[in-house]
């Protein structure tokens, strides 16, 4: 009978859908990207898609029986990696656990009934994912309408419920890797942004229109200069541009006396300050110019002023919520329902709100926790990597504490409640999150301290000007002053940084590393520390089966055996009979028995007793055969799991995570470059000091056994000596990366961690880190280039003002110039080199044609 | 050329109007959201057979 699991027979009974069949190839290390997700996925033969994952492959074939597929032809990135663990939605039929996402009916066109709901939506990444979303609908009977929000990803979903429930569509959703959930009840309700957002926008139309207003009347006022005006008129106009330039003042310009007044209460300098008094000397020199008709007004450039400040705060405020915001509403990994106890031992669904602190909650196996407590029965797995980053499932039982946000792995245990809702501590990094996200020092404030002493430096200029040709000339008084006015035009001090930073950006995002905060790029320059994290950046991220010594043939029998189980090395196993095209779905397993902290054991028909698991498993001692494997696994830094039949060991495996092909070379490059470069893991230490090893990072830099509020702490300890890069992709680095000067995420990392970092790597090559840093140092090049030509443009161009060599004329002529140099300056700036490493690595030309 | 002081008027309170009903689309939360509908322009309508 052990005919069923020969090699032969496996390969005929193997899915048809994974194409030709291939041997059990010894090159797994030849990786290409996933075709729908774009992560690295064994490669395939040749001229099949690769695919990293089963998830992926159930996406992508979905997306294609629906007719989609050009939705691979319109993103710019790659899908969201799809989690093969999305779990039951049973949670979303029932509309009393939803909060503010429970439906509301609405009158279809024909009279029918129809429900209304809004979700939010995590996986969301550009207009294809936007495309795929609202042409679902038209694929599904019963859904009817979907509308996406981009900005605060929420989905409006239309649906009959008589055709189909709302749980199925996130079933459907949750296949193409977008998962839903009900909208939370945060603290703050989300229209007060949106609410503030609009209060800024009314201020910035009634500025732009005082300013546009007040434009034409000072063009009007200086062309009078040139071709004469009645005296009039003239008056007319200044009147009625100086009551422009109060309105634009008194009622947009509030927010910088509010601020002004604040700073000077508190006596900490704030950019508001100079911005105000600015301001004010604008507007009450132009009142006192209104009573002389041969005195200067400045209306025009007050309102403009206000204006430009203001857009300058709403964009910084858009990003900030971006940042903020943003982090919090994505981070709805805690599940908003929860099966409580009661007295009587019957369980009840109810809003994980509702929770009291005391009471009892049973978890089912595949269910986050929802409270911070005790367990007071049952005993399982609990995978705390969301928490402290630990890559391996840590086993619980009666009297052990677990903690909200973590995930029960493998039987229901029973919680009692500690701490509920904000208290527990996921909540506190949540906040964390948040607070560290907005905390963030904006770019914007750069250019308001130098826009507010510009102008007055300008105007003090302007009275000197007037002063010195009241001695000499009064006549050209106004000339002058008019010339000096118009040349000292501030546009290409303005541009200078941000031209030369959005030049870089875009020339960054071509090569898939996205840049979200130009400030980053400046942090960068000089060297400073750079932390990496260790799963899933240095390493991985995913355990996968490195070494099968013995009989291959039970590939596919392990994997049957684990194919239920939620464990990393169960994933590893059933991952690697996948990519050997060993799998058997036919294949009966009987009495599974998970055993805890040991492994699985169950009874095969025609095998016998199989068992997996560590050295637990193993009566007696082990074959001197086997030792040697054994060793051979530890030595290359891997974990030995047994597969044994019948108590006799038939094959060892070694498991581990693997460390990335480029992890070694980015770390050399950035302690080259003069970096000091650390690691931060939640990992153990022993973990922790094997992979240093691996990459050449000095054991003493290399933390482990962190906590997220310690990788934080470790970061506010390397700011003294410089900018501090944090590099990682979990969970628990969310806080560390908003927190870090500059944060890198790498895609294919938790959502999470996305949004707070200020650089996203799209294709999760480590070594686009160092691109980075290369742009970095040329921007900077590019930056004070901009600054030297328009700080000297400017001061040539006001000392001829002063000293009477140019007219009016000349000097409208001249400003655009310099706003012109600086632009072309920026554009010829030399290409951000791509490294040889990547080149080589770029996997284009091994990727498949999608033939469809 | 005392047109201008009708003309003056009559423009400051053209840019009003224009001001009062770009205040009311604001109000109105048409400014809420501005990511979806610039890549929602970028998709076409071919809507469809429905294929099943």
């Amino acid at each position: 009978m052990s005919a069923l699991i020969d090699g032969r027979d496996s390969e005929e009974l193997s899915d048809e859908t994974t194409g030709e069949l291939i041997g059990p190839g010894r090159g797994t290390d030849r990786s290409v990207p996933c075709d729908h997700c774009g992560l690295p996925a064994p490669a395939p033969a040749d001229g099949q898609l690769a695919f990293c994952c089963n998830g992926c492959r159930g996406a992508y074939e979905l997306i294609h029986h629906w007719g989609l597929g050009d939705y691979y032809a319109l993103r710019d990135g790659e899908a969201a990696a799809i989690d093969e663990r999305a779990g039951c939605f049973d949670d979303l039929d029932r509309p009393d656990l939803l909060g503010r996402s429970a439906p509301t009916p609405i009158e279809s066109g024909d009279g029918q009934r129809w429900l209304k709901t809004r979700l939010s939506v995590s996986g969301i990444h550009c207009a294809a994912c936007l495309w795929l979303l609202e042409k679902a609908p038209t694929r599904l009977e019963g859904w009817h309408r979907s509308a996406v929000q981009m900005h605060d990803r929420t989905i409006e979903i239309v649906f009959d419920p008589g055709r189909i429930r709302l749980s199925q569509i996130a079933q459907v959703l949750a296949r193409l890797g977008y998962t839903v959930t009900p909208l939370m009840d945060s603290v703050d309700a989300d229209g007060e942004s949106d609410q503030e957002s609009q209060r800024l926008l009314v201020d910035i139309a009634i500025a732009g229109f005082c300013a546009a207003n007040a434009m034409w009347l000072a063009v009007a006022l200086y062309a009078g200069d040139f071709t004469g005006i009645a005296a009039e008129h003239a008056s007319v106009f200044r009147v009625a541009g100086v009551l422009l330039g109060c309105v634009a003042v008194i009622f947009p310009g509030r927010v910088f006396f509010r601020g002004a007044m604040a700073s000077l209460k508190t006596r900490t300098p704030h950019m508001d300050l100079p911005v105000a008094l600015g301001l004010s000397a604008g507007l009450l020199g132009s009142l006192y110019g209104l009573l002389d008709a041969s005195r200067e007004v400045y209306f025009d450039s007050i309102a403009a002023l206000v204006f430009f400040l203001l857009v300058g705060r709403w964009l910084q405020m858009r990003q900030q919520r971006r940042a903020g915001d943003e982090v919090a509403g994505l981070i709805q990994m805690a599940p908003l329902a929860a099966n409580r106890l009661d007295d009587r031992g019957r369980t009840e669904r109810i809003r994980v709100s509702e929770l009291r602190s005391g009471d009892q909650v049973v978890v089912a196996p595949g269910e986050s926790v929802s409270v911070d407590g005790v367990v007071v029965a049952g005993q399982s797995l609990i995978d705390r990597s969301l928490l402290t980053g630990e890559s391996q499932p840590v086993e619980v039982k009666v009297d052990d504490c677990v903690e909200a946000g973590t995930d029960n792995l493998q039987a229901p245990i029973t919680v009692r409640a500690t701490s509920v809702g904000e208290q527990t501590r996921f909540a506190a990094l949540r906040r964390s999150v948040r607070d560290a996200a907005s905390s963030r020092t904006p770019v914007v404030q750069l250019a308001n301290r130098v826009g507010g002493g510009f102008v007055i430096a300008v105007l003090a200029l302007a009275i000197l000007t007037g002063v010195i040709w009241w001695w000499r000339d009064p006549s050209r008084v106004i000339d002058q002053v008019v010339a000096l006015l118009i040349v000292a035009c501030p546009c290409a001090l303005a541009l200078a940084t941000p031209l030369a930073i959005g030049v870089a950006i875009g020339r960054l995002a071509s090569q898939r590393v996205l840049v979200r905060s130009g400030e980053c790029l400046e942090r960068l320059v000089r060297p400073g520390t750079i932390f990496f994290d260790k799963t899933g950046t240095l390493t991985e991220g995913r355990m996968r089966v490195t070494a099968w010594d013995g009989d291959e043939t039970l590939v596919a029998v392990a994997a049957a055996i684990e194919s239920d189980v939620r464990h990393p090395i169960a994933s590893a196993v059933v991952a690697y009979s996948e990519q050997q095209r060993r799998t058997h779905p036919e294949l009966a397993v009987e009495d599974v028995q998970q055993i805890a902290g040991v492994g699985v054991v169950a009874s095969v028909p025609g095998v016998g007793t199989v068992a997996v698991g560590n050295a637990g498993m193993l009566r007696g001692g082990l074959d001197p055969a086997w030792q040697a494997s054994v060793q051979r696994i530890l030595q290359d830094g891997a974990s030995p799991v047994y597969l044994v039949v019948d108590e006799d060991v038939r094959a060892v495996l070694g498991v581990s995570d693997r460390v990335r092909r480029d992890a070694a070379a980015t770390v050399a490059w950035f302690q080259q470059a003069g970096w000091r470069v650390g690691m931060l893991s939640g990992d153990h230490q022993s973990t922790v000091d094997r992979v240093a090893e691996a990459v050449g990072i000095p054991s003493a830099a290399a933390l482990g056994q962190l906590l997220p509020d310690q990788k934080l702490d470790a970061i506010r300890g390397a700011r003294a000596d410089g900018a501090v890069v944090m590099v990682g992709d979990g969970m628990n680095d969310a806080a560390a990366l908003a927190a870090a000067d500059v944060g890198i995420a790498l895609r294919g990392g938790v959502e999470a961690s996305l949004a707070a970092a200020p650089v996203i790597i799209g294709d999760a090559k480590l070594s686009k880190v160092i691109e980075l840093a290369k742009a970095s140092r040329s921007t900077r090049v590019v930056i004070l280039r901009n600054f030297a030509v328009s700080i000297a443009y400017n001061v040539l161009a006001i000392t001829l003002a002063m000293t009477g060599w140019i007219t009016p004329l000349i000097a409208a002529i001249l400003m655009p110039i310099s706003s012109l140099s600086v632009i072309l300056l920026s554009l010829t700036k030399p290409e951000v080199t791509q490294s040889d490493s990547s080149a080589a690595n770029s996997p284009e030309h091994l990727r498949p044609e999608l033939a469809r | 050329m005392n047109v201008l002081y009708i003309a003056l008027p009559i423009a400051i309170a053209m840019g009003a109007t224009a001001l009062f009903a770009c205040i009311r689309c604001i109000r109105s939360g048409q400014f809420d959201d501005l990511e979806t509908p610039a890549v929602r322009m970028l998709l076409d309508d071919e809507d469809s057979v429905r294929r099943d």
